[in-house]
This record gives structure tokens, C-alpha cells and sequence, in this order.
């Protein structure tokens, strides 16, 4: 290589070779370029213009990513939640989902054949679902978990946070005449896709924006970024929960991915659900009221009788029993939440005997996700949805005020 | 380049150093196998809970246990001495009279870290393997005969209570690694479960099982980190394929290393030199902050070789790794290339 770029120099009229000094600066120039080009290739592939093949109104995008859960993909994809939730420890799982990054691997080929695992730096966790039922895989427990079923409505787990699940899930709680408005096209995972946003008008949520990218020519979402409104309605300048697709591929996945293998040697169990709401929801249908702050309750689904879902859109609202030393622990770490914390006064209504149960509440914050906890007596619930504060604080009244009337 | 070879290996300190490098997983092997402590799962090194079910994942283990710090070191004092080092004893000089141009030196130099970087992983992986099938055994066959009945009971656990979000607290009756380590001791309760469920009739009995049968179960009883069993041969695949990303992790090092030994006629300035460009990567590499430039980072895809265990490989991080790599590879060599080749070297 020196020979090469020696005898590119110039000769001089005399032969003489020319100074030391010429030549290193010629070559410290090639390691210049060299350097520079590495460095310039990420910039101008991530700077190259975005083309979608197809061009799409935004509300025909919309209406093909709701019905694209029959494509198949598989990929990887990182998600980051930046609500800042104290860690409460009945509800880690979730706080910790949704207040950092995610790295998920996804294989998907119909509604019930996905695999999704949860990478972690030694290990991973992968959740299997199948027609009969879902696998959990846990790698720093050693454990196979064969779950039967989990309630329709649950706590929010790492497969939610895909592109294609986030993005269905939340636009099926918009409203049809709510604001469809274009984005500028991105690539994501080698996908020009195009992007759109549903400005949520309803004031009840703290759901300002779904912002969504997705393939133009069949409607798969490849990027979501859910975006918050602020008392007035002004949207927040950045995301609060953004997901995209860093790998893509559009092929159906092998079927032998979507079979949990048992290796002898690890544990294997089953449990009849693997949500927490799963097991507080078994309980009898009047453990919950049957309407809270205005909105009456949704028929609930068979076995988890005791959960209260109340409305169908983003700004639904979630009631389930908690067992009162759960709920007491609950309210301590609450109010060791610091800034996050908030107690709400809540007044316990008198008996049949005339006697006031004692009453306490509070609410975890997040600019996206409030969580509220109620406990009056010897019972308690947790309140929780993406709702603003006054919302939260009628449904703890409501409740309250209903518990006089049930056993 | 036989000569830099030669060179390196007939040094006594490249010896010490490999043996030094060998010695810490083999310190962790005997007090793992005294007392059967394993970390708790998902915390403590990549693989060191796996790695009381099976021997046969300690090379796996120890390379975690070396990677951060140990093996890195290693080679930027190796890399860093090859031409500061010969400069400094004064030998450079007479080195360059040979008719050997300076670039074909510098080459042999960097194969000449490679090798020792090959032989080190080579050397730490073969001996943690023997360390730990002779301490651990290649699979206990304790663990399989507790695991085998498996679920075949229909409907086992019916009545247990408190799946909660965890999932994994609530098993009354898992055989796992848990209760491995000592079968006779129950699994606890999980909190809030009134009765161990009725599973733990059906799964937590061992049934009669010929034990060179579990033996043999037991070979192929490693987990990938997906859960998929890893036939040895697999394993040995992927045990390999871990160790060449090691060791191309390692070029990075070496290639800063090398570059500042052409810089300054001090090794330990060099050695210093690159271990603080690795420190401030590392770093910035768990910086939120710094995320816009973490992937151009010499470490940020350090840990790439556990993706290796996982079903399917995971390359993407491995891939992007292998680039970073090679792009400090190249540039560092240009940089040591333009700086050596034309530096007067009269002292």
C-alpha cells in the first residue's frame, strides 16, 4: 500500500524523493478521508430522501393499519416509555415497562400463532401465544409457564408495546370523527412508510396524539408514538411511549418458532393466568359499581367477573378489587412516591349503623398513566387509566360512595 | 512475522498473563461448586445461574466473567507494548535496520495481537470447560429425573393460586432450578396461596427413571436463553461462534493500543491510553444521554456474544458489532501506518 500511494506522488524534476514531511501529511490525509467517509456512510443512508411507494390519504392509512392483523412479520423492535413511574413492587412489571427501554423480538403469524421475547442483556423472557392458550418462557427463572387464559383486560406487557399491537390497540379507542392529519414519511426498518396522527379530542383523556407510521401498501405499522395534552390541550413536544421496528421482515415465519420447547432440566408449571388482574378479577360482579364517574360499566367478561371496565375508548376507565393489605402496602409506597405520589381525600359514607369506615387514597402520576388506590374499611380497589386528575378523583368519590351500598 | 510470533510466545509474561486470565473463572468454578450459591437468576454474570445445572456452559460464564475487564486489559498491554516496548528497550532501531519495511511490520504486529487474543479466548474457554464438566458434570441428572413427569397430568394446576403478573413466584411444585440444588427441600409458597396447588402432586413426584437414560437426557438438557434445549454439538457451534466475536471485540482494543504505541516510545502510556478511551466508552455507552452516539462506540456491542445463545441467533447486534469493529480497525491501522512509517525513529 505505501508503494502504491508512494508512487502517486508527483516526481520531481531532480528524482530526489520527496521530504518526509510531504509524504506524512499525504497519509495522515488518507487516514482523514478514510475516517471521514465511515463516519459520513450512517449519515447519508439515515439522510437519504424517504419515498413511500404509494401515496394514501391519511384516514385510508388509518383504516388499513386498524384491519392489518392478519399480516405476518417478524422483526425487532425497541420500545421506550418515558413516564418516570416510581417502581411500586406489585406493579414492576409495569412500571419498569413503561419507563425505559424495551428490546423486543417478534415473530408473528396470525392473531393466535406470536412469539415475542423480551431481550435482556443475560437473559430474555418470551411469551408463546397459541390457539389454546399462552406459554411463558422465563430464562432467569428456568421456568415453562402454560397459561390458560388472561382476562381481556389486563396490565399492559412487553408484546403490547409492537408497533402493530400498540398501534391497534390504541386506535381502536378513537373515536371515527376524531382529526386525521398527514406526517412526514419515515423509514423504519428499511420501510418508506408514511405516517399519520389522531389528534384524540376527547378532554377526559391524557391521550393527546397517536402518531403512527405504517407500510402504505398493506398497512402494517412499523412506528407509534403516543404524545400527551397538557389542561388546555396543547399536545407535549415529544413522545411519553414511542415504539418502532429496527428490523422488518415481511415473510411468514417459520412455524417451528411458535412452539415452546421444553428442555429437561427446567421447570414446568401452569397457571390458570399470568396477570395480575387475571387473579384479583375472580370475585363476585358487585365487587365493583356498576357506574363510575357518569359512565356505565361494560358487560364483563366471563371469569373475571369482578374487573370493571367503564367506556370503550382511550379515556375507559379500569376498576378492580384489591385485597385491603395489598391496597395498605399499595398507598405506603405511594406516598413514599415522592413528586409522583398524590393522596386524594376521599369521605367514606356511613352504614347501615350509621358508622364511618375509615378512607384513604392515593394516586400514582405519570403524564400519561394515573393509578389510583382506595381502600374504605376492610375493602379496596385499584383505579387506574390513561385519564386526567379530575376524572381519576370523581372515580375514587364514586366509588367510594358506592361501597356503603354493597355487602 | 514468524519472528513477532515467536517473539510473543516464547515470552514468559504472555504465558502468566494467559494463565492469570484462565485462573479467575477457574476461583469462581471451585467456590460456585463448594457451596452451590448460585447468583440470583438474572443478576451476577451472564450464565454463572446456568451454570450449576451444567458444566458444559462454563466456558460460556467464564468469558463473561473476563470479558468486561480482564481480557481487555490484557491485550492493550500487549498491544500497547509491540512497538512502545521495542522503542523503549532500544531495540526499534536495530529492528528497523532489517530489511523489513515498516508497514509489513506493523502488520506482523497486529497478527501478532491477534494470535494472542486467539490463544487467550482459546485457553480461557478450554480450560473453564474442563474446570466445569469436572465440577459440575455436564448436566445433573438430579434436576432432569425432577423435571421429566413435566405436565403430562391434564389440568394440574387448576387451583393454584396467584398467577400474578410475576408468573414465576406462584409455582408451588417447579422443578426447576430452584429446587434443584436440593430436591428434598420444597419449593416456598408463594405468598397469599393458602395450599400448594394440587400440581404439586402430579409434577413434583420423580418417577422411576433408568438413571444412565437421565444421564443421557442430561447431556442435552442446556437451555438456549430462549428456552429451546442446545444439543452439544449446538452448543459447541454457538460456543464458537462466541468466542471469534469475542476476539473481534478485542481488535478494537488492540488496534487503539497499537496505534498509540507508534505514538509515544512509553508501553505504559499506550496500555493507560487505550484503557481510558475503553473506560470513557463504557461509559457513555450506559449514558441515556449520550444514546446518538453510543453505536459508534468501540464497546457498545460488546455483550453481542450472548446473542449468540439465543433461538434464533439475534445477529443484528453482532452484525453491527463486527462493523464498529473493523471500522477502528481500519482507521487506527491507517493512523499507526501513517504515523510509523513516516516518524524519525533515532532515539
Amino acid at each position: 500500500m505505501t508503494a502504491i500511494l508512494d508512487r502517486l506522488r508527483p516526481t520531481r524534476d531532480d528524482g530526489a524523493p520527496p521530504p518526509i514531511r510531504s509524504v506524512r501529511l499525504r497519509r495522515w490525509t488518507v487516514v482523514a478521508v478514510v475516517a471521514a467517509l465511515l463516519v459520513a456512510v450512517p449519515v447519508v443512508v439515515a439522510a437519504w430522501p424517504v419515498s413511500p411507494a404509494v401515496s394514501v390519504s391519511p384516514s385510508e392509512l388509518r383504516d388499513r393499519v386498524a384491519a392489518s392483523q392478519d399480516l405476518p412479520w417478524s422483526g425487532y423492535a425497541e420500545a421506550t416509555g418515558g413516564l418516570n413511574l416510581p417502581d411500586v413492587a406489585q406493579f414492576s412489571d409495569v412500571t419498569s415497562l413503561l419507563s425505559g427501554t424495551s428490546r423486543l423480538r417478534g415473530w408473528y403469524a396470525a392473531p393466535d400463532r406470536v412469539r415475542v421475547d423480551q431481550l435482556y442483556p443475560g437473559g430474555e423472557r418470551s411469551r408463546y401465544t397459541t390457539g389454546t392458550g399462552q406459554v411463558v418462557w422465563d430464562y432467569g427463572a428456568q421456568l415453562l409457564t402454560y397459561v390458560r387464559r388472561d382476562p381481556l383486560v389486563r396490565l399492559p406487557r412487553p408484546d403490547d408495546l409492537l408497533p402493530p399491537q400498540l398501534a391497534r390497540r390504541l386506535l381502536s379507542g378513537t373515536l371515527p370523527d376524531d382529526p386525521v392529519a398527514a406526517l412526514p414519511a419515515r423509514r423504519v426498518a428499511g420501510v418508506d412508510a408514511a405516517g399519520f396522527r389522531v389528534t384524540v379530542a376527547d378532554p377526559r383523556t391524557t391521550v393527546g396524539a397517536l402518531d403512527v407510521w405504517a407500510d402504505p401498501t398493506d398497512g402494517l405499522p412499523v412506528a407509534v408514538e403516543v404524545r400527551t395534552k397538557n389542561a388546555s390541550g396543547a399536545l407535549a413536544s415529544g413522545p411519553a411511549v414511542g415504539t418502532r421496528f429496527l428490523e422488518l421482515d415481511r415473510t411468514t415465519p417459520d412455524p417451528a418458532l411458535f412452539v415452546a420447547a421444553q428442555t429437561p432440566g427446567v421447570g414446568v408449571t401452569r397457571s390458570p393466568t399470568s396477570d395480575l388482574f387475571g387473579v384479583l378479577g375472580r370475585g363476585s360482579p358487585d365487587a365493583v359499581p356498576g357506574t363510575v364517574d357518569g359512565v356505565d360499566r361494560v358487560a364483563p367478561q366471563r371469569g373475571f367477573a369482578a374487573i370493571g371496565k367503564y367506556g370503550t375508548t382511550l379515556s375507559q376507565l379500569i376498576v378492580v378489587p384489591l385485597p385491603a393489605d395489598i391496597a395498605g402496602s399499595l398507598l405506603g409506597n405511594i406516598g413514599d412516591a415522592g413528586s409522583a405520589g398524590r393522596t386524594i381525600t376521599v369521605t367514606a359514607p356511613q352504614n347501615a349503623l350509621g358508622r364511618t369506615a375509615n378512607a384513604s387514597a392515593g394516586a400514582l402520576e405519570s403524564s400519561l398513566l394515573r393509578l389510583a388506590v382506595l381502600r374504605v374499611g376492610n375493602r379496596a380497589w385499584a383505579v387506574g387509566g390513561l385519564v386526567t386528575d379530575d376524572v381519576l378523583d370523581r372515580a375514587v368519590a364514586d366509588i367510594a360512595a358506592d361501597s356503603a351500598g354493597a355487602p | 512475522m514468524v519472528v513477532e510470533l515467536r517473539k510473543l510466545f516464547r515470552r514468559p509474561r504472555t504465558w502468566v498473563t494467559i494463565g492469570l486470565l484462565c485462573l479467575l473463572p477457574a476461583i469462581v468454578a471451585v467456590f460456585l461448586a463448594s457451596t452451590r450459591i448460585a447468583p440470583a437468576p438474572g443478576q451476577g454474570a451472564a450464565f454463572l445461574s446456568a451454570v450449576l445445572e451444567s458444566g458444559s456452559l462454563y466456558p460460556a460464564a467464564a468469558l463473561a466473567l473476563v470479558l468486561p475487564i480482564f481480557l481487555p486489559v490484557a491485550v492493550a498491554v500487549i498491544a500497547g507494548d509491540t512497538v512502545a516496548g521495542e522503542s523503549g528497550a532500544g531495540t526499534l532501531r536495530y529492528l528497523l535496520v532489517r530489511p523489513v519495511g515498516r508497514t509489513k511490520l506493523l502488520v506482523a504486529k497486529l497478527v501478532s495481537i491477534v494470535a494472542f487474543v486467539v490463544a487467550t479466548v482459546a485457553a480461557v474457554a478450554g480450560t473453564s470447560y474442563v474446570v466445569g464438566v469436572t465440577l459440575f458434570g455436564a448436566g445433573d441428572p438430579v434436576a432432569v429425573v425432577n423435571a421429566i413427569p413435566q405436565i403430562s397430568g391434564p389440568g394440574g394446576g387448576g387451583s393454584s393460586s396467584a398467577g400474578s403478573g410475576g408468573g414465576t413466584a406462584s409455582a408451588p411444585s417447579a422443578g426447576g432450578s430452584a429446587s434443584a440444588a436440593d430436591p428434598a427441600a420444597p419449593a416456598p409458597a408463594a405468598p397469599g396461596a393458602p395450599a400448594a396447588g394440587t400440581s404439586g402432586a402430579g409434577s413434583g413426584a420423580p418417577t422411576q427413571l433408568d438413571p444412565t437414560e437421565a444421564r443421557e437426557r442430561a447431556a442435552d438438557s442446556v437451555a438456549s436463553l430462549s428456552g429451546d434445549p442446545l444439543s452439544p454439538a449446538d452448543l459447541a457451534l454457538r460456543l464458537l461462534g462466541a468466542m471469534a466475536y469475542i476476539t473481534i471485540s478485542m481488535l478494537g482494543v488492540g488496534a487503539i493500543a497499537l496505534f498509540l504505541s507508534t505514538v509515544t516510545a512509553s508501553s505504559l502510556g499506550a496500555t493507560l491510553g487505550a484503557l481510558a478511551a475503553l473506560i470513557s466508552s463504557q461509559v457513555l455507552v450506559t449514558l441515556d444521554a449520550a444514546a446518538s452516539v453510543t453505536p459508534y462506540l468501540p464497546t457498545r456491542y460488546w455483550l453481542a456474544w450472548i446473542d449468540f445463545f439465543r433461538d434464533p441467533i439475534f445477529l443484528r447486534d453482532i452484525r453491527a458489532g463486527l462493523i464498529v469493529q473493523a471500522a477502528y480497525v481500519v482507521v487506527l491501522m491507517l493512523a499507526a501506518w501513517a504515523n510509523f512509517t513516516t516518524k524519525d525513529v533515532a532515539q
